[in-house]
């Protein structure tokens, strides 16, 4: 199984990370985790360097957590609807595991909810749980909270 | 674990049950599954000067028919999911209103981490008309959402 994890924000790792530790996934499955910088997106080299540690501290999370040697990551530059569709095609993914965005102000759409409707195999959107006092007003606080 | 699972009698749906029985999950996880029933409007809204008293009871029996059908299809899905996950409690039930705002009222008012739905994922006009319960879903819950699909609802 070939799974692909959006991650765009540190508040989302932990939920993504939560829910694929506990997911019982087939022998071999593929993981790849991407991240996606907006072409206006600012990146110093220190902030390349702390989201490169990020990821890679995030990889081997998954790498621990699911007993999967093949977990990779990515960080691909552009609009993030297409970036992930392609990484996702070019992965030949069977699952898309992302966080919820809130909508975009010109499209009128979030990326998840362009992806629930574009992606090709099935898709998580992963939102704080209701026991953790998540839901919508913890998804509203979240908004902000990039990786970079 | 709080899991809410929207399902009807498709192809789809049998995928979102399979995709359930095939992954473990935490202690004391808590499933109900759902099945939305739609009533049509004629019978409320034109029934009056339209249609024959046989043609009304005709539509109702058919709506009956369809009723029962979704209560056995959730009620073997609850029996399936009992048998493969023992030490789950599962509960299920056939609701009455507009699909996604049915799944997304229960999904709040039952308080669920993770709402799981199949899609049919229609594309062009038959969407435009018909709308896509998943998305809605998706776009409006307040928990976590997974959309399952099948191969053959991705090519479609």
């Amino acid at each position: 199984m070939n799974i692909v994890i959006a991650l765009q924000k540190e508040l989302d790792s932990k939920l993504i990370l939560d829910f694929v530790s506990n997911y019982r996934w087939p022998a071999k499955s593929k993981f790849k985790v991407v991240h996606v910088l907006h072409p206006h997106e600012c990146t110093s080299k220190t902030k390349r360097e702390y989201l490169e540690r990020f990821l890679n501290s995030f990889v081997q999370k998954v790498k621990k957590n699911t007993g999967s040697d093949d977990v990779s990551s990515v960080v691909d530059e552009g609009e993030p609807v297409g970036a992930v569709l392609r990484v996702s095609e070019y992965a030949k993914a069977d699952m898309v595991i992302m966080g919820h965005d809130p909508a975009h102000a010109e499209s009128h759409k979030s990326v998840s909810e362009s992806l629930a409707q574009l992606e090709k195999c099935s898709i998580v959107i992963i939102r704080p749980p209701f026991h953790t006092g998540g839901g919508a007003k913890a998804k509203d606080t979240a908004k902000e909270e990039a990786i970079v | 674990m709080r899991v809410l699972i929207a399902i009807e009698e498709s192809d789809c749906s049998k995928k979102v049950l399979e995709s359930v029985l095939d992954r473990c999950w935490p202690n004391r996880s808590l499933f109900r599954i759902i099945s939305v029933f739609e009533p049509s409007q004629v019978l409320t809204a034109y029934s009056p000067g339209l249609y024959t008293p046989d043609a009304c009871d005709a539509i109702a029996k058919a709506e009956h028919e369809e009723f029962l059908g979704k209560q056995t299809y959730v009620n073997d899905a609850v029996e399936l999911l009992k048998h493969h996950l023992v030490a789950a409690e599962v509960t299920g039930d056939v609701l009455t209103g507009i699909v996604s705002e049915k799944i997304l009222e229960e999904s709040r008012e039952w308080r669920a981490d993770l709402v799981i739905c199949g899609t049919h994922s229609r594309r062009g006009l038959a969407k435009m008309f018909c709308g896509s319960v998943a998305e809605a879903v998706a776009n409006n819950a307040e928990c976590s959402v997974e959309i399952v699909k099948t191969k053959s609802s991705a090519a479609a």
